[in-house]
């Protein structure tokens, strides 16, 4: 995580309204995990594409710069068809998500 | 800001993001996150800046820029894409979009696309009364040919945009004074114009004269320098000849353009900076991707709006209406009193094939303008560079029409044909082919597509006959 870039995020969005953002975060981060889960078992690459480019997105918002990399991989893998690259690193954004919620989570704690 | 800005963004949390970044910067917007929603808002609200994600869970975007705009032309929509899906957002300016943003997010970039948005709203009734002068003349452009009176519109329409604008055509089409046309034009007008032709400035030096230099970064560093992007900060820089620009700065410039942050050579830090990139060349830009000497994801990036300026010879009409404001422009600054051109010369001006284009027929003109008296310019005033080909292609049309005139005798009698009796035919075969290169202006390919033969053969004919 850069956390210069998280801190400065959650500065914008204001303490009023920092856990109400943490908990979309966190939705569209487990949404995105079950459509890579799905996407992958499917063998369905335009699904694959589009929840890697929303992680992209919203790892690349909070400042989740590995997820973010990650994602990055996994949609450049999705777009060129290679499932022999797509399904370790969907295995790892998979784990990282997990490892991000988890961070969002202890967030939210420390900030109530 | 009088109208809320609408975001339609189908992920929440992004959403909630532009939004405290719009509300933090003293703009109001209203979220949806649908098409559906988007077109329900839309038609009840008179918003005038959309933020658009291009993905949605119920249609495209793409669908909602063309719509909006028909229902609003003056509308300024600002399309957000995937980094892998940059051809998306180029498809989206095609469509009329204002900007695109590539996300992840970027903060800065967000607010200067709404700034420049809001700049282009309110200067839009200023600018149409300046540019929409007489058909034939647009920014220093003249010519009321089809093909000019296009390139107008392009450039009026875009001018108000911040996309990055790719200018392609010949030597002497007018594509730095295109560039300069859509700096005038744009909310940036009154920023910096800065100009700089890559091809011009040595490799080594390129990386400085874009990105700066600081004291003592390298030999000969004397002292800090700001690099073309810096100095173009609030406007335009207009790099001419792209192509010719080193791949590892190709990588630079592309970094460039992502993060809109600049490294001076020897910088610890980057630095941000607000600029809008016209970029040009003289080459096929994608047969230079193709042939690896242009990045691809830097292409992509540049050619966002696509401009090609036509060659001269493609609007002949427009010959005659340069030449004659030229002419004028030229009697004032030489203190001549020449008035027009003899119909001679107009004939030999509007057939002409132009290869130097807009800048030969100026040289041609201010050479005459130098060395002669009006009032009227004469075929024998014209430099030889103007009627050599002429003369040219008449000998050659002149051998070619003997040669055709015995070929069609030859289907009705021998006895045109009787004049070549006693000539190799080997030697007949070169004259031939080498009439033909001629009539071709020494075109190797346009010969060969004469003679309806491959290239190759003719560069292996004539190398024999250099051997022999």
């Amino acid at each position: 995580m850069d956390r210069t870039a998280f801190d400065a995020i959650s500065k914008t969005i204001g303490s009023d309204f920092l856990a109400e953002f943490l908990d979309k975060v966190v939705l569209d981060f487990e949404t995105t995990r079950n459509g890579l889960a799905k996407a992958e078992k499917a063998e369905n690459y335009a699904d694959w594409r589009s929840h890697s480019h929303i992680l992209i997105s919203v790892a690349g918002a909070i400042g989740a710069t590995g997820l973010q990399q990650l994602a990055q991989d996994l949609n450049a893998a999705a777009r060129a068809l290679d499932k022999e690259q797509a399904q370790p690193l969907n295995l790892l954004c998979i784990r990282g998500i997990s490892t991000v919620i988890q961070f969002l989570n202890n967030e939210k704690q420390a900030s109530e | 800001m009088d109208r809320p800005i609408l975001l339609v963004e189908d992920t929440p949390s992004l959403s909630m993001v532009y939004e405290a970044v719009l509300r933090k910067a003293g703009h109001s917007a209203e979220c949806v996150f649908s098409v559906s929603e988007a077109r329900e808002k839309f038609a009840k609200t008179k918003h005038k800046i959309v933020l658009l994600d291009l993905l949605l869970p119920d249609g495209d975007g793409m669908e909602l820029v063309s719509e909006f705009i028909a229902a609003r032309p003056n509308i300024k929509i600002i399309v957000v894409t995937a980094n892998g899906s940059i051809n998306r957002a180029v498809e989206a300016m095609r469509l009329g979009s204002f900007d695109f943003l590539v996300k992840p997010f970027d903060e800065t970039r967000l607010i200067s696309a709404v700034e420049n948005a809001e700049k282009a709203l309110s200067g839009d009734g200023n600018q149409s009364s300046d540019v929409d002068s007489d058909k034939g003349n647009f920014q220093g452009f003249t010519g009321s040919s089809t093909a000019m009176q296009d390139i107008y519109k392009m450039v009026r329409k875009i001018g108000r945009s911040t996309a990055t604008v790719f200018v392609t055509g010949e030597s002497g089409t007018g594509k730095e004074l295109c560039a300069q046309a859509i700096h005038d034009i744009s909310s940036r007008a009154n920023g910096p114009f800065v100009p700089l032709n890559c091809g011009a400035i040595p490799r080594d030096l390129l990386e400085s004269e874009v990105f700066g230099h600081l004291k003592g970064s390298f030999t000969g560093a004397i002292a800090d320098k700001k690099g073309a992007a810096a100095a173009a900060r609030g406007g335009t820089l207009f790099l001419d000849e792209i192509c010719e620009m080193d791949l590892s700065l190709q990588t630079k410039l592309l970094r460039f353009l992502q993060t809109s942050t600049i490294q001076p050579v020897g910088a610890v830090k980057a630095q941000m900076v607000d600029v809008r990139i016209v970029c040009a060349t003289n080459r096929d830009p994608l047969e230079e991707v193709r042939a690896g000497r242009f990045r691809e994801d830097l292409y992509y990036r540049l050619h966002v709006v696509p401009i090609h300026l036509p060659p001269l010879r493609d609007r002949r009409g427009d010959i005659m209406e340069i030449a004659d404001k030229i002419l004028a422009q030229y009697s004032v600054i030489e203190s001549k009193n020449f008035t027009g051109f003899d119909t001679e010369v107009r004939n030999i001006f509007t057939a002409m094939a132009w290869p130097g284009n807009v800048r030969q027929l100026m040289n041609a003109i201010r050479n005459v303008v130098v060395l002669h008296d009006g009032p009227t310019v004469l075929p024998e005033m014209l430099p030889s560079e103007v009627t050599m080909p002429m003369q040219k292609a008449s000998r050659s049309n002149g051998v070619m029409r003997q040669v055709n005139d015995a070929m069609q005798g030859a289907t009705a009698s021998y006895g045109n044909v009787a004049a070549f009796i006693g000539t190799p035919l080997a030697q007949l075969e070169r004259d031939f082919i080498e009439v033909t290169i001629d009539f071709c202006d020494g075109s190797i390919p346009q010969a060969a597509r004469l003679l309806d033969v491959s290239p190759s053969t003719l560069y292996r004919k004539r190398e024999s006959w250099e051997k022999t």
